[in-house]
């Protein structure tokens, strides 16, 4: 017999004005900015350098690489960075501003707002935190 | 996996399923699919592989995505058409679910917009001035290309066009193409798509308009796996002997008849077209057939290898900043795929002995090649030489 | 009095793709036309219970053979499922 769970319906309504998207999509504006690595406010890790931490159109600069995952409320909930090449899905953190020292609550963002996020990915068998800015935008799908 | 996702076989699947979770990087191939608008298609044959949880949440979660299109766009052009119609305007819709209706699950083919044709050009202006009022919003006010692109309501693209496709510089293929676009009252139908009835045109002008659909992202953009797909769920099902007449005629006209045999066997070979038994297309030595007659005479294998190499890789050129490049050393391509059949029965001696799992297995083949072949030569990317004009020149001057 | 019968209407369409099942308003359906409507495994067992004309009775039954829950839940959810569809338009009594 399988576990009982109470049943759950959430309606995605069309309509103008009205329509809540599951999802937002953000994109880094690094790599139009012509940056090839960014570093900022003291947050370099050792081997930061070393390795490189590119910021590419083809990855962080491209829309859908991002996604700001929204409740039936149209409030975010967590943002993802989707099948990063290493680590697949990784989760980020949000920050108040450039110097990525106060945590912002995911849940105050609005879209079209410029964010200041970070996510931790292994590359080289080490942990590497690479900082982003960039915008959001509303409305669109996740795919 | 796509052939495998388009035409079902349980036998098969489950040795694919068990051979396939070893050998293939699933995580790429999942990567691929979705670079090439193909996951939700092959979403049910993916998730039957031994996949680890971040990539099923992936795919759910795009694969969601695309349902949820899917029917927002439904309501979109069902909405649309109603308006127009009841303003006295016919229109039909072209490819997005006239042709997600022939796939096995039709949320499974992703669309980005609504296309609309309207049956008469001179109604234009006046669909135009309906769908305004209506709350469609199209900021640029300039008629580009014979079609207007409209924001809806729910704030989704909209293009409603007054030409079946864009001219070429071919001044008589134009006017042919112009001509029989003319009056196409007698071709539109009302088909049901999953309980919503819709214009579409009939068989034998929708394959027409599918094919100039490629060509014109062939010789423009490239195009990906989609529009194979497309073309594979097309024929696998039962064409009535005079639309595909109607059909062929219009290639001849056109001088289409190579661009036809290379696609279609480049589907019978990759995509597991005709591989049911059920559909409209059978081959048999350099011929394909359908019920009435020949249907075309297929190319060699090395140009619809070319093809194929030419629709995996052409279309990354446009993707910047891609991570994944690929290599072609000299004809190793070539060299390989002519091992196809060799190393698929090798890798898969059971599935490998049953025809409907063959397209499924070579696709899986070509894969592994192409993600085994990565190098960059003398700083300047492989993907660049294919790309290189005299290349692509010899291809489309190979077909048309 | 026997209990009434309740059935899906045709209006709306059940669509499992994977794991997602969602219900598509294809007709006039008032508030619900141009949305789509995800249900969860039980949600979408409850809504197929209807499909032939059946009481709720016989729903929460099928539910219990199929599913366990402390005692009372299932009855429970299984009517407050029920009486939702019934007011959305989407289940009739026949």
């Amino acid at each position: 017999m399988k576990a009982w769970a109470q049943p759950l319906a959430t309606v995605e309504k069309f309509v103008a004005n009205e329509y809540v998207a599951a999802c937002w999509k953000v994109v880094c504006d690094l790599p139009a900015e012509g940056a090839n690595r960014f570093v900022k406010g003291g947050h370099d890790l050792g081997a930061y350098d070393a390795i490189g931490g590119e910021h590419r159109q083809g990855s962080c600069g491209t829309e859908g690489h991002y996604s700001i995952v929204l409740d039936e409320n149209g409030v975010p909930t967590q943002m993802i960075e989707w099948q990063n090449i290493i680590d697949k899905n990784l989760n980020c953190t949000l920050y108040t501003d450039g110097s990525y020292t106060a945590v912002k609550d995911i849940a105050t963002v609005t879209t079209g707002e410029t964010i200041y996020w970070t996510t931790v990915s292994r590359q080289a068998g080490a942990d590497q935190l690479f900082q982003h800015y960039g915008h959001t935008t509303g409305t669109d799908n996740h795919s | 996996m796509i052939a495998e996702s388009l035409c079902v076989s349980a036998e098969s699947r489950t040795e694919v399923r068990d051979k396939s979770s070893d050998d293939i990087d699933i995580h790429s191939l999942i990567l691929l699919a979705k670079e090439e608008s193909v996951l939700s298609i092959v979403y049910e044959s993916l998730r039957a592989l031994a996949i680890d949880d971040e990539d099923k949440a992936f795919m759910d979660f795009t694969n969601k995505g695309t349902v949820t299109d899917f029917w927002q766009f439904m309501f979109i052009a069902r909405d649309t058409l109603g308006l127009l119609s009841k303003n006295g305007i016919n229109a039909v819709i072209l490819k997005g679910a006239s042709v997600a209706r022939l796939y096995p699950v039709p949320e499974s083919r992703k669309s980005t917009d609504v296309d609309i044709l309207l049956e008469n050009p001179e109604d234009f202006e006046k669909a135009d001035r309906i769908l305004k009022n209506a709350g469609y919003v199209n900021e640029d006010h300039s008629y580009a290309n014979h079609h207007r692109e409209y924001y809806t309501p729910d704030k989704r693209v909209m293009e409603l066009h007054s030409m079946a496709v864009e001219p070429t510089d071919n001044v008589k293929l134009n006017k042919y193409v112009s001509e029989r676009f003319a009056s196409i009252g007698s071709e539109i139908e009302k088909k049901k798509v999953l309980s919503v009835v819709l214009p579409v045109f009939t068989d034998g002008l929708q394959a027409f308009h599918l094919l100039l659909h490629m060509i014109m992202h062939f010789l423009g953009e490239g195009f990906g796996l989609k529009l194979l797909c497309d073309w594979v769920v097309f024929w696998n099902r039962k064409v009535e002997d005079g639309e595909v007449q109607k059909f062929l005629e219009d290639v001849k006209n056109c001088g289409y008849e190579k661009f036809l045999a290379v696609l279609t066997g480049v589907c019978i070979r990759y995509l597991g077209l005709g591989v049911d038994g059920t559909g409209s297309l059978t081959e048999s030595g350099n011929y394909i057939y359908y019920s009435g007659g020949v249907f075309c005479e297929r190319l060699s294998s090395e140009t619809e290898d070319e093809f194929m190499r030419e629709i995996i890789e052409g279309g990354k050129h446009k993707k910047s900043g891609t991570e994944r490049m690929v290599a072609l050393k000299g004809d190793g391509i070539l060299d390989y795929i002519r091992e196809f059949h060799h190393q698929t029965i090798l890798s898969f001696p059971k599935a490998g002995r049953t025809i409907i799992a063959l397209p499924v297995l070579y696709v899986i083949v070509l894969y592994r090649f192409l993600r085994n072949n990565r190098t960059v030569r003398g700083g300047q990317s492989a993907l660049g030489i294919l790309k290189s004009a005299g290349e692509r020149s010899r291809l489309a001057r190979k077909l048309f | 009095m026997s209990e009434p019968k309740y059935q899906t209407q045709p209006e709306f369409i059940l669509r499992e793709i994977g794991d997602e099942a969602v219900l598509v308003p294809v007709g006039a359906v008032g508030e619900l036309e141009n949305s789509i409507i995800n249900f969860n495994e039980t949600y979408s067992f409850i809504w197929k219970q209807f499909e032939e004309p059946h009481t709720i009775s016989e729903a929460i039954e099928n539910a219990r053979r199929e599913y366990e829950a402390p005692e009372g839940v299932i009855e429970e959810q299984v009517k407050g499922a029920v009486d939702e569809l019934i007011k959305r338009g989407v289940l009739k009594a026949v």
